[in-house]
């Protein structure tokens, strides 16, 4: 059984000496002008434990400094280098094309967390609700502020991105889950737009990570 | 908030933010996905949480500074 880490263009470059699940040396299984690296193993991990997760990403990492990367979902196992050959050959314009799309580029995350409203002043504590009609007119009012605070946030960061997607909303409070795809060398800039977005609204944590390899573009319907 | 309370938050928020493009993002083969639907589930039931404490941390005036510089993780 195979695990697959990620597509990569330039198979005749060396791959890095780093390991991967379990300790496993990185293997390549080239064909045309795309590589699959992969790790061999007898019982791949069943779970999404998080050393794996990380041990994962860090295989990604280290293959994103020096080529272009496709990253797969955490999970993806093949039978064998025959199964992986089949899939490179079939898939091989689409990957290609994926691949002009992320080259020299990264992914941050941006998420906001919060209640702040936009010029930094509290809001009104709402009243009660009297009748399921007022109810639902002071939801309604409250997801139309957020979705004005998600713009006011989202729409300087994706001026500055080459590509955005934003997520829907995983828990009460999150106002913004998003992804955006930038030139590495925008990095700066677009953590400089985030921390003045931030004072901006002091109200809401504005939580920003990466560089990650560009999960959330490579994905179903990510060249469309 | 101290400094290293602060790397310690930091590190829980690049972890759902890991999560989520791990396990939700990147190219999908159609072969053996490790991971049933179920295993996905109970691991976004922990991001709530997460992302909830996180949350309350904020509503206590705890909010996460953004980081100088270089995007963290």
């Amino acid at each position: 059984m195979i695990w697959v880490y990620a597509i990569c263009d330039l198979p005749d470059l060396p791959l890095p000496r780093r390991r991967g699940l379990a300790q496993a040396p990185l293997a390549g299984i080239p064909e045309g002008g795309l590589v699959a690296v992969v790790t061999e193993h007898t019982n791949p991990p069943g779970e999404p434990a998080v050393d794996a997760l990380w041990a994962h990403e860090r295989v990604v990492e280290r293959l994103m400094a020096d080529r272009a990367v496709l990253p797969l979902r955490f999970g993806t196992k093949l039978p064998d280098a025959a199964a992986m050959r089949a899939v490179l050959q079939a898939r091989a314009g689409e990957f290609t094309a994926m691949l002009a799309r992320v080259r020299g580029r990264v992914e941050v995350s941006v998420r906001a967390i919060g209640s702040g409203s936009p010029n930094g002043a509290p809001e009104p504590e709402p009243a009660a609700p009297a009748s399921g009609r007022e109810y639902l007119l002071a939801k309604l009012a409250l997801d139309q502020r957020g979705e004005r605070q998600a713009a006011a946030l989202h729409e300087p960061l994706a001026a500055l991105a080459v590509a955005s997607r934003r997520g829907m909303p995983q828990a009460a409070g999150e106002v913004l889950r998003a992804s955006y795809l930038l030139e590495r060398a925008d990095l700066a800039r677009f953590r400089d737009a985030v921390a003045r977005l931030q004072r901006q609204l002091p109200e809401t944590a504005v939580l920003c990570t990466g560089p990650w390899p560009a999960y959330s573009f490579v994905g179903e319907g990510a060249i469309a | 908030m101290s400094a290293r309370d602060e790397i310690g938050r930091q590190r829980e928020v690049a972890l759902v933010d890991l999560v989520d493009r791990l396990l939700a993002g990147g190219v999908v083969l159609g072969g053996d996905l490790t991971l049933s639907i179920a295993d996905v589930d109970l691991v976004y039931v922990g991001l709530r949480a997460l992302i909830t404490s996180v949350a309350t941390a904020e509503e206590k005036g705890l909010a996460i500074p953004p980081a100088q510089g270089q995007p963290f993780r």
